[in-house]
């Protein structure tokens, strides 16, 4: 289950969501353009870096490509609908693929006010490890209203507007990250410390058995002094998180960061 | 082109044209990424520098990108074991003539291009 999370610096604990499923980074069919842009690195990489240059603008051509049936939409429309978010769908674009499906963007209309929603769709041929059915475990108990951290009253807090566990569709709080969100550019000096505060928030996250690794320097966004932190996955089942998220609490308290 | 793989410019470029493939492939950076990095590299190392010029710019590149760090790295390491040698020759000999500024200065100029 890709999630997105915040930490907060000053308080140094984990504060009010963000989100989740956000603006994934796009991935589009890569093994025919790698391809293509590996065959000049040898002989001209300046022609190669042309080329990668160039393919960072096609993007949203590429995104076009991405069929959206009106099937799908009838299904997410049924969910959207059933949580109140919205009666018409005024948009809905492909995002791009996660750890466990592919997420959408979907604007929707109640009375004539929209609202922008990240709809993911997860993937039914996912259930090949333990960690990923412990993943899917969390995502129906979410789905079904059952798990809830927020409600758990636990540091971790985050939205979830409602799901359908049969279709495997999720309906989440949405942020623009790539066109929104700045990256801010950093001194070194700043990257240091904001990796120290990082690798602390992690290392506990961690021992906590609470998310996998997957963290980039693209998943990591300095607003106002807080750190916002997209697609961590939660690696636990429900009750373990739960006992670990109690775990965590504690070491906060006792070193006096909570 | 023979002549022009020899040059640190087309070293450079190679690596990191290479770096960003493997890291698209791997899914470790998105295709933005690499086309802001590619664009960078493109406008801050134009073509026909000479190799004197190019290793002034390379400590700079992973300041903006630090992806670029492990070919900065890189880069900088070869630098300095090819100047290295060299650099402490010269200064023994300068100092052995008592050509202390002259041996500071150089001293001063190989740091700060290793830095």
């Amino acid at each position: 289950m890709v999630e997105a999370r915040t930490i907060n610096f000053k308080n140094a604990e984990l504060s009010k969501p963000v989100g989740k499923a956000g603006e994934k980074s796009y991935r589009p069919d890569l093994s025919k353009i790698l391809g293509r842009l590996e065959s000049n690195v040898e002989k001209n990489p300046r022609q190669t870096l042309r080329d990668i240059s160039n393919h960072g603008e096609t993007k949203s051509i590429d995104k076009e490509k991405v069929p959206i049936t009106q099937e799908l939409k009838n299904k997410i429309l049924g969910v959207v609908q059933e949580c109140g978010l919205g009666k018409d769908i005024k948009d809905l674009s492909y995002i791009g693929k996660g750890l466990t499906g592919e997420v959408y963007r979907l604007t929707v209309l109640k009375n004539g006010k929209e609202t922008i929603v990240a709809v993911k769709i997860g993937r039914n041929n996912f259930l090949s490890s333990q960690e990923q059915l412990n993943l899917v475990e969390i995502a129906k108990a979410e789905t079904t209203g059952k798990y809830s951290l927020e409600k758990n009253a636990t540091p971790y807090t985050f939205r979830r507007f409602g799901g359908d566990s049969k279709e495997n569709i999720s309906i989440m709080e949405y942020i623009p990250l790539s066109e929104e969100v700045p990256i801010i550019e950093y001194t070194h000096l700043q990257n240091l410390s904001i990796a120290t505060q990082y690798a602390h928030h992690i290392y506990l996250l961690r021992q906590a058995g609470l998310v996998n690794p997957d963290y980039k320097r693209e998943n990591l966004h300095n607003i106002d002094g807080q750190l916002r932190i997209t697609d961590i996955g939660l690696v636990s089942g429900e009750k373990e998180t739960l006992e670990s998220t109690k775990q965590i609490r504690l070491k906060f308290q006792k070193m006096g960061l909570n | 082109m023979t002549e022009q793989a020899n040059t640190l410019l087309f070293q450079v470029e190679q690596d990191i044209a290479k770096l960003l493939l493997v890291k698209l492939e791997k899914f470790d950076i998105t295709f933005e990424r690499a086309s802001q990095i590619a664009k960078f590299i493109l406008s801050h190392l134009p073509e026909n520098l000479t190799d004197e010029q190019v290793i002034k710019i390379i400590p700079s590149l992973d300041d903006q990108f630090f992806e670029l760090s492990e070919v900065v790295h890189k880069h900088m390491l070869s630098y300095e074991e090819k100047y290295k040698e060299d650099t402490i020759k010269n200064m023994q000999e300068m100092i052995k003539h008592k050509h202390f500024q002259q041996a500071s200065n150089m001293a001063f100029k190989y740091f700060e291009q290793k830095i």
